[in-house]
């Protein structure tokens, strides 16, 4: 796990090219550093900040999540699709890693969200919410509740008086 | 400088992650309080993790007010949109969300309740540029066409189409790419297409179809709209196996290959990226019951045999009423308004049950059986009309592994227009 980057054997090769990240549970990853600063605001300032030589601290994103975010930065940088999914190189291919990568549970899917949002790479936190939004579509209000840990503070008058407001089906 | 700043935080966070922890309430708190100054999204920074029962938890944009003064200091209790995520990034999600699901989002909770009847969901639905279904119809009666949203209700009138009389008196038929709605018809001396945009609210004339038609098929294929089949507006009233699709970017027709069929009464959709045409009549009146595909990559049409078989084929039919939603089709059976959906597997349709609209009353006439994207629209009536009865505008969210859907009645009864639409086109924009 820790040597995802490194036992890549094709660009394995010059020392230089690579940039080292330590996830906030402390593994290194050594991953090319024109692939995730490609993708990633935030490693690319890190780097331009002089962070080139030194392990890059990234402390709210756990391991698991950075390895998939990194695995998504190389695929898009590979492919060219480093502008999104609106980009023309963005294609079948892409589509299809993407949709891969966002069957993941709940709790990888968020760790991923806050990665994302953590490292600034727009196209993959723009997918991972659109994951998620696909998964409250349709739900009903107690099973929004349950799947996502969301408490409910209305009184039964209250939640009556909303329900009452909001137009409803009949079937 | 918010570089720096973020380096900062890091190394700060690296030197004492643990006191660091310590200071935020639960196991999950660091998420919060870590983050960095305002990002390029302009999104508002959150100061205090609500796991910490920070009260109301304030945003930037000031737009959460807890509603009542008891319901600001649940201790314990993470009160965030998605505990574990940022709100910032919970509102990124729930703009996502359908439109059509945010009433019922307000049920969730409080906070829920407050965010929708705040301007904050839609103002980050522009923001990363989600758009919302209108709904362009003409309703029998009326001179000018409708913008109608069917998510808020709003209704406009669109300025007056200035054609002829002849224009305006006569059939017309309807398709939207882009921002633009096309309407094709007949002026008195020749075939017309007018079409509306909507940036700039206005009426222009054409440009005409290559083989300007009627009682042709037609659907959004996402950068252009293409017309297949019909009758030839030309010399002979000929049925047609011509193609075109037109490009709202160059304002312009180009022609596709010919279909394998000649075809009247036709329908069109766009699925698994292909341009459909199904059902209608051949030269001779006879109801065809294959469907056609045609790929954009291969440049070819590919004959798909019996895909229309159980299609309602008496006289004077409208033609098949069809929409894709979530790139599964479904068709309103108008004899006896069911709802079906296609199995692509097996060639074959599922029923869904009956649509709460009566489509079998004028044989599929006056109905709008339309896709929203994510969810299908019918526009219709409940019952044999009495005049001015009014439409019924209900929607609902199909699941093809299902034999049922929920439908969801939008306005019951609408006197805004009379009980039977012309024509009604979807405008993704």
């Amino acid at each position: 796990m820790a040597t995802t980057g490194a036992s890549d054997g094709a660009s394995a090769a010059k020392k230089e090219g690579l940039v080292t990240l330590m996830s906030g549970d402390g593994e290194i990853f050594e991953v090319e550093a024109a692939a995730v600063a490609a993708l990633s605001v935030t490693i690319r300032h890190a780097i331009e900040e002089g962070f080139g030589d030194r392990p890059i601290p990234l402390p709210i994103v756990g391991a698991r999540a950075l390895a998939l975010a990194v695995e998504y930065c190389r695929k898009h940088h590979s492919l060219g699709g480093g502008a999104g999914e609106d980009s023309a190189a963005y294609d079948d291919e892409l589509r299809a890693f993407d949709h891969n990568l966002a069957k993941v549970d709940r709790d990888t899917l968020f760790d991923l969200i806050e990665a994302a949002n953590y490292l600034e790479i727009e196209g993959l936190l723009n997918l991972m919410c659109r994951t998620v939004a696909e998964m409250m579509k349709g739900k009903s209000v107690e099973e929004l509740r349950r799947t996502f840990d969301v408490s409910n503070d209305y009184t039964p008058e209250e939640e009556e008086e909303v329900r009452r407001e909001v137009s409803w089906a009949l079937d | 400088m918010r570089l720096e700043e973020a380096k900062r935080n890091t190394e700060k966070d690296l030197m004492s992650k643990d006191e660091e922890r310590q200071g935020v309430c639960d196991k999950e708190g660091n998420s919060n309080i870590h983050r960095k100054n305002g990002t390029s999204r302009g999104l508002m920074q959150i100061e205090i993790p609500s796991e910490c029962g920070g009260s109301g938890l304030v945003n930037g944009s000031g737009t959460f007010i807890p509603r009542d003064g008891d319901s600001s200091r649940p201790n314990d209790v993470d009160n965030s949109y998605l505990p574990s995520l940022d709100d910032e990034v919970a509102v990124r999600i729930l703009a996502r969300v359908p439109r059509s699901q945010f009433q019922n989002l307000r049920l969730v909770n409080r906070r829920y309740n407050s965010l929708i009847m705040s301007s904050e969901l839609y103002n980050m639905r522009e923001n990363i540029g989600i758009t919302d279904p209108k709904v362009l119809l003409l309703a029998s009666g009326e001179l000018r066409w409708w913008c109608y949203e069917p998510y808020t209700g709003s209704h406009r009138e669109l300025p007056i189409l200035p054609s002829d009389i002849c224009f305006s008196s006569s059939d017309k038929e309807t398709l939207c790419v882009g921002n633009h709605l096309l309407v094709s018809g007949k002026e008195i001396e020749d075939p017309a297409i007018w079409r509306y945009e909507l940036e700039s609210d206005r009426w222009f004339h054409g440009p005409r179809m290559i083989n300007p038609r009627f009682l042709f098929a037609s659907a959004n294929c996402g950068n252009v709209a293409c017309v297949a089949g019909g009758i030839s507006l030309g010399a002979g009233l000929s049925i047609l196996n011509t193609a075109e699709k037109y490009d709202p970017k160059t304002k312009s027709w180009e022609p596709l290959p010919r279909m394998n069929r000649r075809r009247k009464l036709c329908s069109g959709f766009c699925m698994d990226r292909k341009f459909y045409v199904i059902g209608g009549q051949n030269e001779n009146g006879d109801n065809l019951a294959c469907g056609e595909c045609y790929d954009f990559t291969r440049n070819a049409w590919e004959l798909i045999p019996g895909m229309a078989e159980d299609f309602s084929s008496g006289s004077s039919q409208s033609p098949p009423l069809v929409a894709v939603v979530n790139n599964e089709l479904y068709s309103l059976e108008a004899s006896s308004n069911q709802l079906k959906v296609y199995l692509k597997n097996s060639n074959t349709w599922k029923e869904l049950g009956k649509v709460p609209v009566r489509a079998d009353i004028r044989k599929g006439w006056g109905v709008a059986f339309k896709s929203l994207g994510d969810e299908l629209l019918i526009i219709g009536c409940v019952e044999e009309t009495k005049t001015g009865q009014g439409m019924t505008v209900c929607t609902c969210v199909p699941n093809p592994d299902l034999d049922f859907v929920r439908w969801c009645v939008l306005q019951s009864g609408t006197d805004k227009w009379c009980s039977f639409i012309l024509n009604c086109a979807i405008m993704m924009a």
